[in-house]
């Protein structure tokens, strides 16, 4: 069951990476975090001195994280508008094998990207002048990690919109409105709430050196995380499992 | 074994039944039309044979397999349904490698262009999908569910937006592949078409079976309808009066006299005719079309 499972992941996952692969939209995503990236590299090496090298990567985080959430659900909720999921299911009759193969190819493409967005920061750390020398090749990796992590999370989130909504417009509208304006609404009416919201703790797995969230840990944003992610992940597959496809 | 063997299927959407417990069985090999107009269930019935929709209740065997197990039988079987559904920002040869990749294929360009030869889109490829014609995405439509060489076809209106041309090509590369051994379940509203290249219809109306069985058998079912023209006018009504005395019914139109419900009656009536002293010009036996038959069928 499990290898029928992971293969049928592997083969839908492999499908959807020729889908992100195509130029318009891998180039449109990459110009788009190159022109941020570095922005945000040179505010962050003029404004401050003390700082690790991957400090205009931290920053460009959130805005990954929104191109993320919209990525991954236009990713899952375009098969239901474009009618392509029957074709898929055709091929591929397993509705917990594509929902995994989705988050798979999903989790392939923001390894990428984000492999992508620390070279860039340490390309643009170098041309600013910093040094390597002061810096751990173990301390890099691990930010690295935990931006990969905070990002594949906030891509479950979009994707389970997509099976959820079936629609990406929907579902994108719905990913923005909660994590740019529901959640700075209510972390602003009350700070209290704020270390159990599932973006703000997506986040804060995400930025090592985010400020003003000291009392949230690594290890309890990774467990309200993963306590989002499986009630997400559990809503999205009942509704998916249950319906019908068009 | 039949290649769909469909027992009491229903579907029932909100209590309102869209499918009421349909029976047939579709023979190997043949190329069957499923008619009926729209609304009457059809896609509803080919949807549930895919797997993509539960029915409420009844069962199904498709190329022996359970309908509640689509994954033991839907790699035998190629499908376009509800039209076809691409990646529009893809090219048509993307997209069937797409579809290559997915169904745990070895990716291989050859057979894709292959297939994309065989539907008449040689040399189109490269092109994305999103600028192709209806008729080119029918076509791919077409070249998709023949990639994985399926055991059985399942064909919703296939000929949709294609010209007459087209129309043509794809009812002959369809028989060819009956030919083959392929068993094609087929549904459209151009019944005229389904009569060209079907050997085996079932005809479905407001949800339930209103006939199934062999061209011909659905033909012989019908009652023909004899026409005759005598070779001078003033004798129409002496053969009015011939066709009464035997029981037909009948009706003149123009110099023509046409008898009703007969079968295969053509020689005794012209034996008749002649009996009487009457030359016939003009004599033939008409069979209904499949559309006749289906809105006779519809009316009852």
């Amino acid at each position: 069951m499990s290898g029928l499972l992971f293969s049928i992941s592997w083969r839908v996952a492999r499908g959807d990476l020729l889908k992100l692969r195509q130029p318009r939209l891998l180039v449109g995503v990459l110009v788009t975090l190159t022109i941020f990236t570095a922005a945000m590299n040179y505010v962050s090496f003029h404004k401050r001195s003390d700082q690790s090298l991957l400090a205009g990567y931290e920053l460009s985080l959130s805005f990954f994280g929104v191109l993320v959430i919209c990525l991954c659900a236009s990713l899952t909720a375009q098969d239901f508008s474009q009618g392509t999921l029957r074709n898929l299911y055709l091929r591929a009759p397993h509705r917990l094998g594509i929902m995994c193969g989705k988050f798979l190819a999903a989790a392939l493409f923001i390894f990428t990207l984000n492999v992508y967005l620390v070279a860039l920061s340490l390309i643009c750390a170098h041309l600013h002048g910093e040094s390597f020398a002061n810096h751990s090749l173990a301390a890099i990796a691990q930010e690295a990690l935990r931006g990969f992590l905070g990002n594949c999370a906030l891509g479950v989130i979009g994707g389970a919109l997509g099976f959820i909504f079936a629609s990406a417009v929907i579902a994108i509208g719905v990913g923005l409105l909660w994590s740019l304006v529901i959640e700075s609404v209510l972390t602003a009416s009350e700070p209290r709430i704020a270390p159990w919201l599932p973006i703000v703790n997506c986040i804060n797995l995400a930025q090592s050196s985010q400020k003003g969230l000291a009392h949230m840990t690594l290890v309890h944003s990774a467990s309200v995380t993963a306590g989002y992610l499986a009630l997400i992940l559990a809503i999205g597959f009942v509704i998916f499992s249950r319906s019908e496809i068009s | 074994m039949p290649a769909l063997s469909i027992h009491s299927l229903t579907k029932k959407y909100d209590s309102h039944p869209r499918v009421v417990a349909i029976s047939f069985d579709v023979p190997r090999g043949v190329i069957c039309g499923f008619v009926g107009p729209n609304g009457s269930g059809k896609t509803t019935t080919m949807r549930m044979l895919l797997g993509l929709v539960k029915p409420s209740s009844g069962s199904a065997e498709i190329l022996g397999c359970p309908l509640t197990e689509p994954s033991s039988y839907l790699a035998k079987v190629g499908a376009m349904i509800e039209g076809p559904a691409f990646y529009p920002k893809l090219s048509a040869h993307k997209n069937l490698q797409y579809l290559q990749r997915v169904s745990g294929a070895r990716v291989d360009h050859g057979s894709i262009e292959e297939a994309l030869a065989r539907v008449g889109l040689a040399g189109r490829g490269q092109e994305n999908y999103r600028g192709f014609s209806l008729g080119m995405k029918q076509r791919l439509g077409i070249a998709a569910a023949l990639m994985s060489a399926p055991e059985l076809l399942i064909l919703d209106e296939p000929t949709n937006g294609l010209d007459p041309v087209g129309a043509r090509e794809i009812r002959e590369l369809i028989i060819e592949l009956a030919q083959q051994g392929f068993t094609i379940f087929i549904s459209s509203h151009l019944l005229e078409e389904l009569e060209l290249m079907c050997d085996y219809f079932v005809m479905i109306d407001a949800g339930r079976i209103a006939f199934v069985g062999s061209a011909r058998t659905l033909r012989s079912t019908q009652e023909q309808t004899l026409v005759v023209q005598p070779e001078y006018d003033v004798d129409l009504s002496l053969l009015v009066h011939l066709a009464l005395n035997q029981g037909y019914l009948t009706r003149v139109e123009n110099e023509y006299l046409q008898i009703f419900q007969t079968r295969d009656q053509g020689a005794e009536f012209n034996r008749l005719a002649s009996e009487a002293g009457i030359t016939l010009k003009h004599l033939q036996i008409t069979t209904p079309s499949l559309a006749q038959i289906f809105f006779k069928a519809q009316r009852e």
